[in-house]
């Protein structure tokens, strides 16, 4: 096996072990008859950055390779309404930590996306890398406050499940984007 | 007797008067609505995507030689923005919720007399359209004005076709791993795929799928993606790279065909750390003669960085031409059509339009308070 493939096995498990998202991945499938479906299981916007980035994909456990920090920061641990806050390395939007909600809680009222982005960011306490999903709070107006456009990995739209510019609300009850959050979902 | 004569003093007094006051008097105001005339080739149509409430988006009609404000045009949430190729109407394609933010969605195709820009009809298409921060080509018209044709993506992607004779939807296009409308004919048009290949679709005269065929990928996109937002100039598509690659693709075949991508960087520019990015990141003149990539210094994944120059290239030549520096740094760029070009610079932060001549790249002037302007569009 190779080590992409080694990277998606690990982190197809540790996804795969929050039931919510795989019962949504099943609705998804059955939103996707007569059309195609763009892969949207989380973990590949990180195989696919990597790839995207020329760079090999980390086996589990594997320290992190030169050139590879883009998608592994250091970050702020204390200030999750900064920008650099350790979890925000792949963040875009307003942060809903700035809005009324948490780091990975969304503002009364408003309904947290079940699907997301991924990057994966290095805590600077324990030094261990966490698998970050990026979910967006759906369902009132944009809360206009604490805007982080962090593009690493980032790519064009005709590669949707690594676009950030999208409306990630996509299985939220309405489309309307209020603001992002960052939640671990996992270690590497 | 003295009361008799103040009377007459004071009759004679007032028919004296009244004809100076009369004359004093402005007329009653009549009040109308302007109309436009046929629009110039420096109109620019900014694109405002309110930040903080997108549910309604705006269209700024600009006269950048008189550097006056024409009009306004509204849409839905986060709207598509599409001129007629007669430039008889203007469309709004747009996604509404029944209670603005929540509720019941809708999308329609909102059409608007392009001289009054009043409202005319609108045509709901299936509420699947894709939602994005504004980009270009998420919708667009065949160039007989016949067919809207509208991204979807849900996140499985087709294409809406809307019959805009008869003001009806016909049906959906599947275009599997490919999105955006570029069009290149009356019944033509091509969407870009996930692997770095050209999907290109012919219609048939009901606006149903007539064929369907992919071409090879013409750069890899794992290793230096392309925009997505091409500048499309006839039937020809000119792409820029994160990296700095030029491509230009035919799309007037079934099948698109693209020629060897070219560097719009020396070695010192990449040394430098000079490389494309922003939004509408690229522009081509009308004749296809020439390229205008907007420039910034930034390392890997700076691609949405704001410009600082205006690089010109002869695509002929494949060769730089000129540098345009710009005063204030810029989101978006395009070059107006017309025998006087000129080079239209959106700043997002800033709220404004900034214009250049061309070929000299002298500064024409600013236009500001345009909201949060995203694209700009032209006749």
């Amino acid at each position: 096996m190779d080590k992409i493939d080694q990277l998606f096995e690990h982190l197809t498990r540790a996804i795969a072990q929050r039931s919510s998202r795989r019962s949504f991945l099943a609705r998804l499938g059955k939103l996707a008859v007569g059309g195609m479906i763009i892969p949207l299981l989380p973990v590949d916007r990180v195989t696919a950055s990597a790839r995207a980035q020329g760079l090999p994909a980390l086996p589990p456990g594997a320290p992190v390779p030169a050139g590879m920090e883009a998608m592994v920061k250091h970050g702020n641990p204390d200030d999750d309404s900064a920008c650099d806050y350790w979890k925000y390395c792949a963040i875009d939007g307003y942060l809903c930590s700035c809005c009324g909600g948490g780091s990975h809680d969304c503002p009364p009222g408003a309904s947290p996306s079940p699907t997301s982005w991924v990057g994966t960011c290095r805590h600077p306490g324990d030094g261990k890398d966490y698998i970050v999903s990026y979910r967006d709070c759906c369902g009132k107006t944009p809360c206009g406050r604490c805007l982080c456009a962090n593009t690493e990995g980032e790519m064009p739209l005709y590669r949707p499940q690594l676009d950030s510019d999208l409306i990630w609300c996509f299985g939220a009850p309405t489309m309307v984007y209020h603001c992002s959050t960052a939640e671990i979902v996992g270690i590497k | 007797m003295q009361s008799r004569i103040a009377i007459v003093a004071a009759t004679l007094l007032a028919l004296a008067v009244a004809p100076y006051s009369a004359r004093a008097q402005l007329a009653p105001d009549q009040m109308t609505s302007y109309k436009l005339g046929a629009p110039s080739p420096h109109w620019a149509y900014i694109f405002d995507s309110p930040i903080s409430v997108p549910q309604v988006s705006k269209v700024y009609i600009l006269d950048t030689d008189a550097r006056k404000m024409l009009g306004q045009l509204n849409g839905g949430y986060i709207a598509s923005f599409v001129m007629s190729p007669d430039a008889s109407e203007l469309y709004m394609v747009g996604t509404f919720y029944s209670r603005t933010w929540h509720g019941t969605r809708t999308d329609a195709v909102e059409i608007f007399d392009a001289h009054t820009l009043g409202f005319k009809s609108e045509v709901k298409i299936p509420p699947k359209r894709l939602l994005i921060v504004p980009k270009d080509n998420s919708a667009a018209v065949t160039r007989d004005g016949r067919f809207m044709l509208v991204e979807n993506l849900t996140p499985a992607t087709s294409v809406s076709v809307v019959d805009l004779k008869a003001r009806k939807f016909v049906g959906e296009i599947e275009t599997p791993g490919c999105v955006q409308v570029l069009v290149s004919g009356a019944r033509k048009f091509s969407s870009m795929c996930a692997d770095g290949s050209i999907l290109t679709v012919n219609l048939d005269d009901a606006g149903k799928l007539k064929s369907r065929k992919q071409s090879k990928p013409f750069f890899n996109p794992s290793k230096d993606p392309v925009f997505d937002q091409p500048a499309l100039v006839g039937t020809t598509a000119y792409f820029d790279s994160y990296h700095g690659m030029i491509y230009q693709v035919d799309l007037s075949g079934d099948e698109a065909r693209a020629e060897p991508g070219w560097s719009a960087l020396s070695e010192d520019d990449r040394k430098a750390n000079w490389r494309p990015g922003g939004w509408q990141s690229i522009s081509a003149s009308a004749d296809g003669g020439s390229v205008y990539l907007l420039m910034h210094q930034g390392g890997e994944w700076t691609h949405k960085q704001t410009g600082k120059e205006v690089w010109v290239f002869d695509t002929a030549k494949k060769a730089r031409i000129a540098r345009i520096p710009l005063k204030t740094e810029a989101y978006s760029i395009r070059t107006s059509s017309g025998p006087k070009p000129i080079l239209e610079c959106l700043a997002l932060i800033q709220s404004q339009l900034e214009t250049y001549s061309l070929p000299d790249g002298k500064y024409q002037g600013v236009y500001t308070n345009l909201g949060a302007p995203f694209l700009i569009y032209g006749p």
